[in-house]
């Protein structure tokens, strides 16, 4: 499969030249491959969230390049303006940045800057608006109404609606219940099934980045410290967890189970591979 | 872009300014403006100029944020300096059209842009040393007299620190917000003035939606934990006169007499 983004030796220092001067991102290369679902994990502090911003140009980097389909985003102010519709970029909290009348016309923002023609950005709006489980009726209220986690699919459904060829999320299913984090959940999904876009989202939680995603970027003072399947990355379980992040509950149940000597392999991250392990050491399949 | 406002912003550090009580930095500085205008001939400026690069010095703040603080005043700079070089009268060095350049002219501008520049750099050097809230905590002290006088002293300097308190996080949010509506392709750099300031809609309105929510959620915290006002509340940290304090007042009454005494040398 062909890269979609590429980041070369990427550098990010913040505040420069200022006693407040800090180096968030620190010589950061990755490529991300067409249609991949990946998923960037650290502490608070990490630099994530700056990382991503580099990708649609949003913010520019210190040192290094980022290439979407081949070319340096950074070339002129029009590749960087492609670069913004080519990669959509879904902030922490993207419901703080509703602003519209309606719901409609909130989703139809993007697509609308993108300069298309109104029957598209209707069908774009109308599909989007369905992927995200936004009802028809919704879609006239003010956003203002709505509850907090109508108002995140309300926030997704307009990035949606751009149709990026890479989506890209910052702790996305952040601050909602558990029914709200599976729909979100359920939403990127489908719009990737639907569109092949590939995804790259920011998560805290292990489980969630285990479940979702098939590749692991774990990332620690501002350098990858990890790339890899998620067997790969949880295969070095003890390192993650001496860095003070977390590895999935599972993991660590068969970590203790390896420490009490039993023939098990610690690279197991989802309850159902979990099950089928421990179905064929005790020989019933 | 909205990260490089330095005006009114604190620098920690360790140094004597640092340590310096901020109610003496205040009149310190109330002290030192005044007597920029006291002043008179170069000798008089000259000292002022010394005292400014004293404490700077001392400061341990970077020059090159002190001269960051200036740019934005250079317009006024200029400006006055060149109006003083036309408008004054006296004996004529250069004169073109309608407009002539007296001795006089050039001597008033060059004294106007130097007040000018001390008094900001000055002025910047106390924000700079001095945390917005132990400054409200100074201006508070300063005016308690004015109690007396039913002037509610305490609600204002609540204000001013909750204010100064969410200047950063506005700027921040509004930094966040503009981001985020520029991943959905909001352009904010181009086209004319109406266009420009259409473009700030969708930044304003959740600007203010989230700053109406962050008022109400400090309200209730305030409550929480009963604020009730001036009355009766104690601090944390007391402000206290200290040794380093009175030496600067000695220092300051020697400026006041040197600037006085140079006065009347030169004239």
């Amino acid at each position: 499969m062909e890269n979609i983004l590429v980041v070369e030796n990427l550098s990010h220092i913040y505040s420069a030249g200022t006693p407040f001067e800090k180096k968030a991102v620190d010589g950061v290369s990755l490529s991300v491959r067409r249609g991949e679902i990946a998923a960037l994990i650290g502490h608070t502090g990490s630099g994530k969230s700056t990382l991503i911003q580099h990708f649609n140009g949003l913010l520019r980097p210190s040192e290094g390049r980022v290439l979407i389909n081949g070319e340096d985003i950074f070339e002129s102010k029009d590749t960087v303006r492609a670069a913004r519709f080519a990669v959509g970029l879904v902030f922490q909290y993207p419901e703080y940045q509703l602003f519209e009348e309606t719901v409609y016309k909130d989703i139809a923002f993007g697509p609308g800057n993108m300069g298309l023609d109104s029957a598209e950005i209707d069908r774009r709006v109308r599909e989007s608006a369905q992927i995200a489980g936004i009802a028809e009726d919704v879609l006239e209220k003010s956003p203002f109404e709505l509850s907090g986690g109508q108002k995140r699919r309300v926030a997704l459904a307009g990035i949606f609606a751009m149709e990026p060829e890479v989506l890209v999320l910052d702790e996305p299913m952040a601050g909602l219940d558990p029914a709200g984090r599976e729909d979100v959940f359920r939403f990127i999904k489908e719009y990737k099934e639907r569109h092949g876009t590939t995804v790259i989202f920011v998560t805290h939680s292990m489980e969630d980045a285990a479940r979702m995603a098939e590749r692991l970027i774990v990332m620690r003072g501002g350098s990858v410290m990890l790339d890899g399947t998620p067997a790969e990355v949880f295969a070095h379980a003890e390192e993650l967890i001496a860095s003070g992040l977390d590895v999935p509950q599972v993991t660590r149940v068969f970590m203790r189970l390896r420490e009490l000597g039993a023939p098990v392999d610690t690279a197991v991250y989802t309850v159902p591979q979990a099950a089928e392990l421990l179905l064929r050491l005790k020989g019933v399949r | 872009m909205l990260k490089d406002i330095t005006l009114g912003q604190y620098f920690p550090g360790e140094s004597v300014m640092h340590r310096l009580d901020p109610r003496t930095k205040l009149v310190a500085l109330i002290v030192y403006v005044v007597m920029l205008f006291v002043a008179k001939g170069t000798a008089s400026y000259l000292l002022c100029a010394v005292c400014a690069a004293v404490l700077i010095a001392m400061s341990r703040v970077a020059p090159r944020l002190i001269l960051k603080s200036l740019k934005p005043v250079i317009v006024i700079v200029i400006f006055t300096a060149v109006l003083n070089m036309l408008y004054t009268p006296g004996r004529e060095l250069v004169s073109f059209w309608i407009f002539k350049i007296t001795a006089e002219g050039v001597y008033n501008g060059v004294f106007m842009a130097v007040r000018i520049i001390m008094l900001v750099a000055v002025t910047s050097l106390l924000t700079y040393t001095t945390s917005p809230i132990a400054l409200t905590d100074a201006i508070e002290h300063l005016l308690s007299p004015l109690k007396k006088l039913k002037v509610p002293v305490h609600e204002f300097a609540m204000m001013m620190t909750i204010a100064l308190r969410f200047i950063p996080t506005l700027i921040e949010e509004t930094d966040k917000i503009m981001s985020a509506q520029k991943a959905r392709g909001a352009d904010f750099e181009s086209g004319n003035l109406l266009r420009r300031a259409k473009a700030l809609i969708p930044v304003l309105v959740p600007l203010f939606v989230s700053a109406f929510r962050r008022a109400d959620e400090l309200a209730v915290a305030m409550e929480c934990r009963l604020y009730h006002g001036g009355e009766g509340r104690t601090r944390l940290n007391v402000l206290r006169f200290s040794r380093l304090d009175a030496a600067a007042a000695v220092l300051v009454i020697c400026f006041v007499a040197g600037v006085v005494l140079l006065n009347r040398v030169s004239l």
